[in-house]
């Protein structure tokens, strides 16, 4: 007799198969990995501005996901990636500020390592040092919040909800990073002829 | 002329990536159109975008894919506890907005809840269904009742008595006088029963007597009334804000005129809301 080898899912109970509909089927693991590892790594490089960072809090993340996946509320898995990716980031940012204030040391300026020497800049291809080391100098909330409208493209209002802040919030830090950015970047011409945004 | 950068300088980063209400956009374009500093500021921060948007492509070490699959371990190829469908991240804001703004309907519930209930419980003002009867009734005892309290107007010295300095003693009647229509004050009884006080002045020259009172609570209708029925005092009542003044006297229309004239004018029994609940509250929660 063949037995069915169907797999069944060991995370899912009652609740979520009662939920979900006919024709959606849940990912695996190594889907979830697939589809997403790349996009988690990519902002949590931007976040850090390094390859050992951001390998260790995209670990982190998949670590925390893995985790929690039994408490996931049906809601965007981009948005839940990037708010555990930048929350991540943010208590961690927080932390290293915690230690670097209670030792008085003589600490970078920037909260987060950088092992982005000229090498690894020029190993990514794209990553300028000039703009990479303005973004490092922002606050970790700034920087959070320009990285996410500006390099991964999300909206205000998805920016909100990923943060959890109000609207004006986003607004504030993105045009106060973006203010800074423009100062840190003022020795650089604009190039024009990459501008892509409405009203200019 | 000098321009109000700073009143645009907040909005440029919004006009650079359109998401101004179109209102603002306008506004903000036309400073901006002739405005070299801010057209500058705007060229530059439209150059950091772009330079941050062309950093859209990294690429992720070979093996982070495998390494972070194996974070399940054999459980790797199961599907996921997942919920299918659309939905929004969970947000503590607004589940603390929410939770507040329960917490304010639900204080604003308890607190209309206690003052219904104290307007209901609050004590009503006492009615007077008969006050004619009533004046007759307070004429008849004050002939009656012997009046030690002659003595209280007698012995009071002239001059106090003539400035009318009833303070210490008078309550509810704007004043007390020391005499109308040239009767003298003889006696005072002031009452104070539960839930109601009241006050009758007896006037008299030995000839003629007269007795006006003060009493709170309200006429059954509302309306003022003079009975001068043969063989009985007459009488004057009527409403006086949240009590009932009267009249009896035994002399003529006239001297019950001169007599009114002396006394508050009628004014019509108006509930104060806040008193009433006020009321309630002392009902409901007894204090003192």
């Amino acid at each position: 007799m063949m037995m069915s080898m169907e797999k069944r899912p060991v995370f899912r109970g009652a609740k979520a198969q009662a939920a979900e509909t006919p024709s959606w089927t849940a990912p695996t693991w190594q889907e979830l990995v697939r589809d997403h590892s790349a996009q988690v790594y990519r902002l949590a490089y931007r976040l850090t501005g390094n390859r050992p960072d951001a390998e260790d809090l995209t670990q982190d993340v998949f670590v925390r996901v893995f985790k929690s996946i039994n408490t996931f509320q049906p809601g965007t898995l981009e948005g839940w990636l990037h708010r555990i990716t930048t929350n991540l980031f943010l208590d961690q940012a927080r932390r290293r500020q915690r230690i670097r204030m209670d030792a008085l040391s003589a600490a970078p300026d920037h909260v987060w390592g950088s092992a982005s020497g000229p090498e690894e800049l020029h190993l990514d291809g794209e990553l300028d040092a000039d703009v990479d080391a303005a973004l490092r100098a922002l606050s970790p909330e700034q920087r959070v919040a320009v990285v996410l409208c500006d390099i991964e493209g999300l909206s205000y209002e998805e920016i909100a909800a990923v943060l959890d802040v109000k609207l004006g919030t986003v607004r504030s830090r993105i045009a106060r990073g973006r203010a800074a950015l423009r100062e840190a970047l003022a020795h650089r011409a604009p190039t024009g002829d990459r501008t892509r945004y409405a009203g200019v | 002329m000098a321009r109000p950068c700073g009143r645009y300088r907040g909005d440029l980063s919004g006009y650079v990536d359109g998401t101004l209400p179109p209102k603002r956009v306008e506004t903000v374009r036309a400073h901006v159109d002739g405005c070299p500093g801010c057209a500058e500021e705007v060229a530059a921060l439209a150059a950091v975008c772009s330079q941050l948007s062309a950093w859209r492509s990294s690429f992720a070490p070979d093996d982070l894919a495998e390494r972070l699959a194996s974070i399940a371990g054999e459980q790797a190829d199961q599907p996921l506890y997942l919920c299918s469908g659309p939905g929004e991240l969970p947000s503590t804001r607004r589940l603390m907005a929410r939770r507040a703004a329960q917490a304010c309907v639900a204080l604003l519930g308890s607190a209309a809840a206690v003052v219904i209930i104290a307007v209901l419980i609050a004590p009503e003002p006492p009615r007077l269904a008969d006050p004619v009867r009533a004046a007759r009734d307070h004429y008849l005892a004050a002939r009656t009742a012997p009046q030690p309290t002659a003595q209280l107007v007698t012995s009071r010295p002239a001059a106090t008595a003539a400035d009318d300095d009833t303070d210490d003693w008078c309550f509810g009647l704007p004043r007390c006088p020391y005499e109308v229509a040239g009767m003298p004050l003889v006696d005072y009884v002031p009452t104070f029963g539960e839930g109601i006080s009241a006050l009758n002045l007896v006037y008299s020259d030995g000839v003629h007597t007269a007795v006006v009172g003060w009493t709170e609570g309200r006429l059954e209708d509302g309306l003022g009334r003079t009975d001068e029925t043969e063989g009985l005092p007459t009488v004057a009542v009527w409403q006086c804000g949240d009590a009932v003044v009267f009249v009896a006297s035994d002399g003529d229309e006239e001297m019950l005129s001169r007599i009114m004239a002396q006394l508050p004018d009628e004014q019509p029994y108006e509930e104060d809301f806040l008193e009433r609940v006020s009321a309630g509250l002392n009902r409901l929660i007894p204090v003192g």
